[in-house]
């Protein structure tokens, strides 16, 4: 017989340690550790790990981010999220609309949230509070927590998972909204001449949860002091109970807040200070 | 308001706390068509805060206080306020209930929009609408300073009572609320959000844990969940949810040993599938990827396509990593005992490569501490652990895919590292080719030598040697064919020996003891000089 040749071309059929190795495919191998068979025809050396993004989260806090103990909880606290607003990392205001990417990582040493900027290339810390991340759910156990996070719409949600823990769920997004535009009333130009009280254009954490009003009285005017009923039961009395929340006040000179009950004048305020 | 005590002329009107909520003033005996019923009517008040323009908060009831609209009149209402307000709230709404006349007694229960106020422009009476009546400062001083004018009131007339319900404002029964809403998992898909393995207080202030719940909120408001969203696929089964995915309008719900595939395409979602001893054991152990999801567990690696769940351990039909391999993986020894570990996955879409952890942190003692698949190719290899070139062995994050492809994790005091393709050097680099018959396995062949195209930078630092006849012990060496430098050129290294008989072999390569193979050794082709004996 004369010699031969047997060559081998192929390795991209990569490892098989299922079959026994006389049956694998000629392209397979039967051990193939620290190699890459993705390109055809080859086989080279396999790729590991590389540094990322300039810098860490511990760059801006006095102590560093690592503090002595482990920040990370293993599993968890990563998160990347794209915003058509620049300046997440440190919780700015009046940002371009320009696009940034970001990462958002979690501190178990202190329950904060750091956040990394594509474009600026930088970890950075609250704009107005040094040394603090950009988010805080909490200091509850925070060594422990189970942080998860979701982005919709602009904003991301942060939720310690592990419910052993009483942190509070957050909200992190950039707001740019008007309060108070008032009427422009020629005949009141002082204080109704069409300004914006309120004008927000930045970066805010707060809590996820959309909390209720908690305050609110209702009330007539001193000329309809009748459209009001009160008190817990039914069929309760009229005339003993208006409640007046606008009305001419009776005078006096203490700070206490006073139904003029007494007079028979319900309603009509007295002794109470101004702010 | 004056800044000294009151005379007893001075008006008065009394604000709530700033940002806390409304006070509101009624006058219901103005002559109109609001109430044309033949006698006065009584109604309630609650109000709620609108957040980012959608999601509405609970509802602060201005009970048992009632208001009366005459017969033949119409309804005047003033919203007094203070600012400022927390700017995450872009409007309210003041809804009305109408009482069993003069008494505590709902008389129909139904809770009715009548203003809905817009923090910005004011308060409108039809939700649809654009007849905004503006706001209006009411008390001001220092004019020219926004600080000056805190106190607001903006003023509505109803001359006909509304009709919309707030459960067709808002999309769900204001019964069925939730506050304190905590969970392990959530994921976005057609505009809600879907949460799992949940915690919540209900209406009657119960704190409820639901491991085996996932909870969806309205469309469009994505920090509201109602109980009315409340989907429950299974209960009582010993597990718990674990982490929640989305694809191709499914919502996969992996639990610690199953997988429950839940269409949500439609309004009313199904429960498509079940898949047993799918389940994963950490959040981390699943990642998104331009064909579906992927996921690992003890028993293998998965890709759900949105049609089928694909066993990524099985090629064409057939398996291609012993599942007793996969499970000793899973162990710090690699050897089946132990305490098994948490795998992590992540997901590689410039090379369309998933690689597989063996742990989220420093149980494993052993390699190999990964595995990388190919979805091109659709094969595997295996990875060790390297402190400087492959930090795998160390607490870290979960995996991300960030903006530029990368796959990217963090570990230690915040490093962020990414998976970078470039070939690292290697001291752990370890190849076997098949058990080689030649095509004739019950022949006896006479083995000559070898061909190797390689090429690489340095010294390849590598040792040649093969098995015969099946052996995985018993190594002949190559007798030190040096893989010199090519200087990053291919050359083909061959190596002549006493020739030998044998059935089959298996060729070896490796670093040299105590070596390590430069980063851009590679090689091309394999070829063996044989002859096959006579058959006697």
């Amino acid at each position: 017989m004369p010699k031969q040749l047997y060559k081998i071309t192929q390795f991209h059929g990569g490892l098989n340690s299922n079959s026994d190795a006389r049956d694998i495919a000629e392209n397979e191998l039967s051990e193939a550790t620290d190699v890459m068979v993705d390109e055809l025809g080859k086989i080279r050396l396999m790729g590991g790990t590389a540094a990322h993004v300039s810098g860490s989260p511990e760059d801006d806090q006095a102590t560093g981010w690592d503090n002595g103990s482990a920040p990370i909880i293993p599993g968890y606290g990563l998160f990347y999220f794209s915003h058509d607003r620049t300046g997440a990392e440190d919780k700015g205001s009046s940002e371009a609309i320009t696009g940034d990417d970001y990462l958002a990582i979690y501190d178990g040493n202190d329950g904060q949230v750091w956040i990394y900027s594509r474009v600026a290339n930088v970890w950075n810390d609250d704009a107005a509070a040094a040394n603090t991340g950009v988010i805080d759910i909490g200091s509850s156990n925070t060594t422990t927590a189970q942080v998860n996070f979701y982005t919709v719409d602009g904003a991301i949600r942060v939720c310690d998972g592990n419910f052993a823990n009483s942190n509070t769920n957050q909200w992190y997004g950039y707001i740019n909204r008007k309060h108070f535009v008032l009427q422009d009333l020629s005949s009141d130009v002082a204080g109704n001449n069409g300004d914006t009280l309120y004008t927000y254009s930045g970066w805010y954490a707060k809590d996820q949860e959309l909390a209720a009003p908690t305050r609110g009285l209702l009330g007539g005017l001193s000329s309809d002091v009748d459209v009001i009923v009160g008190g817990d039961s039914d069929s309760w009395s009229i005339t003993n109970t208006p409640r007046l929340l606008q009305g001419t006040a009776t005078g006096g000179s203490t700070t206490t807040v006073i139904d003029n009950d007494a007079t028979g004048s319900n309603g009509a305020f007295h002794n109470f200070l101004a702010s | 308001m004056p800044s000294n005590a009151v005379d007893a002329t001075d008006l008065y009107t009394i604000f709530p706390t700033a940002g806390t909520g409304f006070n509101i003033l009624v006058d219901g005996d103005d002559t109109g068509t609001f109430n044309v019923s033949g006698s006065a009517r009584y109604y309630t008040v609650g109000v709620s805060f609108v957040y980012d323009g959608s999601g509405e908060s609970e509802m602060y009831e201005y009970n048992p206080p009632r208001f009366i609209v005459a017969n033949n009149s119409n309804l005047n209402m003033t919203v007094n306020c203070t600012a400022p307000f927390d700017p995450r709230i872009s409007g309210a709404r003041v809804y009305i209930k109408e009482k069993e006349g003069n008494t505590l007694t709902d008389k129909t229960g139904i809770w009715y929009l009548l203003m809905d106020i817009d923090m910005t422009r004011g308060a409108r009476a039809d939700i649809f609408g654009d007849n905004y009546s503006g706001w209006v400062t009411t008390h001001y001083w220092g004019v020219g300073t926004n600080n000056t004018r805190l106190y607001l009131k903006v003023t509505k007339e109803f001359s006909s009572e509304p009709t919309m319900t707030r459960e067709s404002v808002v999309g769900y029964n204001f019964a069925h609320q939730t506050t304190s809403v905590r969970y392990k998992t959530a994921v976005v898909a057609n505009r809600r959000t879907y949460i799992g393995n949940v915690q919540y207080i209900d209406r009657h202030s119960i704190t409820h844990t639901k491991g085996d719940a996932v909870i969806k909120s309205p469309v469009n408001q994505f920090d509201a969940f109602p109980t009315t969203g409340l989907i429950e696929t299974s209960v009582n089964d010993g597990d718990n949810i674990v982490k929640l995915e989305e694809y191709a309008d499914r919502l996969l719900i992996f639990k610690k040993n199953k997988l429950d595939l839940l269409n949500i395409s439609q309004e009313i979602e199904f429960l498509e599938d079940t898949f047993m001893y799918k389940g994963v054991s950490h959040p981390a152990a699943t990642c998104k990827t331009d064909y579906g999801i992927a996921w690992v567990n003890r028993h293998g690696c998965y890709l759900y396509d949105g049609q089928k769940v694909n066993n990524l351990l099985e090629k064409q039909g057939r398996q291609i990593i012993k599942e007793s391999e996969w499970f000793n993986f899973l162990t710090p020894a690699k050897n089946g005992s132990g305490t098994l570990m948490t795998p992590m996955i992540g997901y590689l879409p410039k090379k369309r490569q998933l690689i597989v952890f063996d742990d989220i942190t420093t149980n494993s003692t052993a390699d190999p501490r990964m595995y990388l698949y190919d979805m091109v190719t659709q094969s595997w290899t295996k990875g060790t652990n390297d402190g400087s070139n492959r930090v795998i062995d160390i607490a870290k994050t979960n995996f991300i895919t960030d903006w530029n492809g990368d796959l990217v994790y963090a570990h230690t005091a915040g490093t962020v590292v990414k998976w970078d393709d470039v070939s690292d050097a290697s001291a752990g680099f370890d190849i076997l080719t098949k058990d080689i018959d030649f095509g004739h396995p019950g022949q006896v062949k006479r083995i000559y030598g070898f061909h190797i195209t390689y090429k690489c930078t340095g010294d390849g630092n590598i040792s040649l040697g093969w098995f015969k006849d099946g052996s995985t012990a018993g190594e002949t060496s190559g007798g030190g064919p040096s893989f010199v430098s090519t200087s990053a050129r291919w050359s083909t290294i061959s190596l002549s020996f006493a020739p030998y008989n044998c059935y089959s072999l298996k060729i070896h390569l490796s670093p040299s003891s105590g070596d390590t193979t430069p980063a851009n050794f590679e090689i091309n082709d394999i070829t063996v000089i044989y002859r096959l004996k006579g058959m006697r």
